[in-house]
Formats: structure tokens, C-alpha cells, sequence
């Protein structure tokens, strides 16, 4: 099994790293970049907890192969704090209790910002719709549903300051 | 669990995917959004020696209108299905059976076509090596028994996927190609309704592309589907309903097609008998709902027991017609 060379663009990172075919995004995040937010839950794509952001949209690390995502713009939970200062959906996880024993946290963040990106102004319908793909056994959700919310707003609010749409 | 290891190929073309599926055979396998394959692979059900990336060949990604056909390629994401404009306002049963598989991250990676082509599944054969040494090897492990049905002469595996039914109700045809040539096929026809083999694909064709007639005036069209968890599991019972309204309120053509109750999606013949050339009553609703749960034939060997989830297509049957109906 010829290893292979691949260019993985993490968090605006560019990484080198030689990996097998059979390496999947989740094990090389964890285990060579030693980016250990991305979580590994069940490895069958099932509870989400792996989710990262590629090319903007929440998929399973866990189900993505390393050689496939070469030249793909890769967001894991590291990649979200910018200047020391940690993102709106992030702070408001955090005011809203929204985490509990925060092994979903990095994949609910992440889905909550992908979402936001796409529609700044949700329902609740539609959080709880983007949300639906990962599994949080603590929270039942309703706190999850509240910070992204929240962050909607706050980041409404941001916008209006710094001229951001 | 790691993967087992195998080699990456990525084809250029189209062409030189099917060379390296014509030498490999059996032994290497499609690789599109691997939802499946993937899992299958870390259960040690699947060890193919080659994966060959389709994403790396070009022009299969695509959803376009032809002569009022709609064509989907191989590649086209489910989501793509599921937030196309065109998709939504022509054709809203495959948005709707779109955005119904698994949960949205996976309608991000997953494909049509994969989800057209996914495996049988069984309580007993989607396990873990370990899970499943303890029994031994079934039929569609390679052994001589069911172990969901005892005493069962074949393979029972459920047909899982939650596409064909709206697909085949809408009368789809898909282009399968090979090195040697390729073949148009109603899609209905794809399916074997063997549980060990649920594919009539053999290991060198790749289905390329699927071809969906245009809506005719008067069709609208629904799909409901039972499910554990609402957010993200397999069906464990699930209906596709196609029906065209003329001028004068009468049924002119309807399909009723199931998944997850059988072998294979489960095209409802009576219910097609029934409905064409009628007024859709109140009555008739009743009787096709009948005619459903005749057709379906469950088993216990996916999440919930067999005869609630063959009640359940009595049920999922008169709403899909139901709201079918009513968008008219």
C-alpha cells in the first residue's frame, strides 16, 4: 500500500503530511496534526461528533478519506477563535450552558457556524434541522438550540458595528 | 478501528474508471461518498484490494434538464437534490426524498446514485467482526443460514435506501456503462430482490447517470417514511407516492412504490390497478393503503418488529396519497 504525500489546508494552515490511503480526515487531524478537538465517536458517521468544516459545509471526518481532501479548505474547532478572541457561536455556548461534558461541542460549534454563514437569521426549526446530524447525550438540546441562537443575534448585532453583513 | 488498507486509484475519466473496475473486479469497489462504503469496509464486510475515486473524474456532477428529462449524474450530492430550486419547484417528491436520507451532513457527502446502490442491511450483517464471529456466518456472509429467520431458505437482508421509491414512481431509467458498452434500464429493474446480491450490476458497470421523465400537468407526489430517530436513521418502513390529476379530477396515473418492507423497493402493482381512471375517495384511499400492506413484507431484522413496521405501510400509504392529493 504506497503511502501518499498530501497537502491538507487546516484552519488557513497548510500541512504536509504522508499518509496512507486507508487514513481517514478524523485519525490524521487527531493523531499527526494533533488537532484533538475534532472528536471520534462511533466511526460510522452516525453520531457527528467528528464533524469538521470542508469548503464551509459540516461533513464526517470520520468518513472522509485523507487523500481526498487534498486542496480543500478544512475548519476544525481550532480554527475558530481569531485573535485570542473566541467566536460569537462559541461565547454563546458558553453563556447559554450549552455545553455539559463538551464531546459534542466542537461539532455542534462548527454546524451551528456553518449554518449562521449560510442563514444568519434561522428559526428555530432550522437550527434544530442543521443540528439534527449530531447526537449530544447531556444537553437535550434545548441550551444547543438557544446559544446558536443567540450567537444569530449577537452576530447581527457585530455586524451592524463593524459594517459585516 | 482502522480501514483495512487497500490502493487509491483516481481515474481521470470516465473511461479509465472502467478499466480499473474491468481489472480489478470484484476486488475493487466505487468510491463516491463512501457513506457506505466506508462503514461496511471498518465492519470488515467489505475489503476491496482497490477503491476508485469517482470524484476525481470529471462532468458526473450534475443535475440538468433535457427534452423537459431531468438527468442526474453520478456524483450529484443528495443535498444538491434536496436545495436545487429547479429540483424543488418540478420535481418536489425527490427534494423531499432527499432531504428524508440520513441527516444533512451526509446528504453533503452522499450521493443519489450511492443511495440508489446501497447494500441490503441486516440486524445480523451490519455488526462488527466481533459482534458477528459469535454466530457464525450467514447467507450473505458466505454461510448457509438466516439468522433472522430460522429455517429461512435465502438471504432476507432489507432494502434500505429512501430514493428508489421516489424515483421509480416517477419512472426513472438509469444509463449503466462499461468498458464493453453501456445500457439504459428502468430503475426498477436494477434490483435483483435477493438479499445477498440486491444489485443487477456487475462489478465492472457503473450507473452514470439517472434519467427522470418530465412532470406531466396535474402530477404532485409525497413521501413518508418511519425511522427510530427522526433526525438521521434508515427507514424502517417508507413510501413514494406519484400521482397525475387530469382536468376532470380523475386519477390518470399513479405510482406507489416502498422501501425498507422487502428484499428490494417494493413497486405497490395494485395500487397503480386501483387508483388510474378513478376519483381518489376516501374509500379508495383505504383500499390502496390495503394494497400496500399486502405488498410489503417485512422481516425482523432491521430496528423495529416486522408486523408494526407492515402496519405502518398501511398508515404511511393513505398520508403520502393523502398530501399527494392535496398539493395538487
Amino acid at each position: 500500500m504506497d503511502k501518499r504525500l498530501v497537502q491538507l489546508r487546516v484552519n488557513g494552515e497548510q500541512y504536509d503530511v504522508v499518509v496512507s490511503p486507508n487514513e481517514t480526515l478524523v485519525e490524521v487531524l487527531r493523531e499527526r496534526l494533533e488537532l484533538t478537538g475534532t472528536k471520534m465517536g462511533c466511526g460510522e458517521g452516525a453520531c457527528g461528533t467528528c464533524t469538521v468544516l470542508l469548503d464551509g459545509k459540516p461533513i464526517r471526518s470520520c468518513l472522509t478519506l485523507a487523500v481526498e481532501v487534498q486542496g480543500k479548505e478544512i475548519v476544525t474547532i481550532e480554527g475558530l477563535a481569531e485573535d485570542g478572541q473566541l467566536h460569537p457561536v462559541q461565547k454563546a455556548f458558553i453563556e447559554h450552558g450549552a455545553i455539559q461534558c463538551g464531546f459534542c461541542s466542537p461539532a455542534m460549534i462548527l454546524t451551528g457556524k456553518a449554518l449562521l454563514d449560510e442563514n444568519p437569521h434561522p428559526t428555530e426549526a432550522e437550527v434544530r434541522q442543521a443540528i439534527s446530524g449530531v447526537v449530544c447525550r447531556c444537553t437535550g438540546y434545548a441550551k444547543i438550540v438557544e446559544a446558536i441562537m443567540a450567537a444569530a443575534d449577537s452576530l447581527q448585532g457585530e455586524g451592524k458595528h463593524n459594517g459585516r453583513t | 478501528m482502522h480501514l483495512p488498507s487497500f490502493e487509491h486509484l483516481e481515474p481521470s475519466s470516465l473511461e479509465e474508471a472502467l478499466s480499473f473496475l474491468a481489472e480489478h473486479k470484484e476486488q475493487a469497489k466505487l468510491i463516491a461518498g463512501g457513506t457506505e462504503l466506508l462503514v461496511s469496509m471498518r465492519h470488515g464486510l467489505l475489503a476491496p484490494s482497490h477503491l476508485v475515486n469517482l470524484k476525481t473524474v470529471p462532468d458526473l456532477d450534475f443535475v440538468s434538464e433535457h427534452n423537459g428529462s431531468l438527468r442526474i449524474g453520478a456524483l450529484t450530492r443528495l443535498a444538491t437534490l434536496r436545495e436545487m430550486p429547479a429540483v424543488r419547484e418540478r420535481y418536489p417528491v425527490l427534494a423531499r426524498a432527499a432531504e428524508m436520507v440520513a441527516a444533512p451532513p451526509l446528504q453533503v457527502m452522499g450521493t443519489v446514485v450511492g443511495n440508489l446502490c446501497l447494500n441490503t442491511r441486516c440486524f445480523y450483517y451490519n455488526q462488527s467482526p466481533f459482534w458477528r464471529q459469535a454466530r457464525g456466518a450467514c447467507y450473505k456472509t458466505g454461510g448457509d443460514r438466516c439468522h433472522a429467520i430460522k429455517g429461512g431458505k435465502r438471504c432476507l437482508a432489507t432494502y434500505q435506501g429512501d430514493m428508489a421509491p421516489a424515483l421509480i414512481a416517477l419512472g426513472s431509467t438509469v444509463r449503466v456503462v462499461s468498458s464493453g458498452g453501456e445500457r439504459e434500464t428502468p430503475l426498477a429493474e436494477l434490483y435483483t430482490g435477493r438479499g445477498k446480491r440486491p444489485l443487477a450490476l456487475e462489478p465492472d458497470e457503473i450507473v452514470a447517470e439517472v434519467r427522470v421523465p418530465g412532470p406531466v400537468d396535474g402530477m404532485s407526489g409525497d413521501c413518508q417514511k418511519l425511522r427510530l430517530r427522526g433526525s438521521m436513521d434508515f427507514p424502517l418502513a417508507g413510501v413514494a407516492v406519484v400521482l397525475s390529476r387530469n382536468g376532470a379530477g380523475i386519477c390518470s396515473r399513479a405510482g406507489v412504490v416502498l422501501t425498507a418492507v422487502g428484499t428490494g423497493p417494493v413497486v405497490v402493482e395494485d395500487a397503480t390497478q386501483l387508483l388510474e381512471g378513478q376519483q381518489v375517495t376516501d374509500g379508495l384511499v383505504s383500499q390502496v393503503a390495503e394494497a400496500a400492506y399486502e405488498a410489503a413484507r417485512p422481516v425482523d431484522n432491521v430496528g423495529s418488529d416486522a408486523s408494526y413496521r407492515r402496519k405502518m405501510v398501511r398508515v404511511l400509504t393513505r398520508r403520502a396519497i393523502m398530501n399527494a392529493w392535496g398539493k395538487e
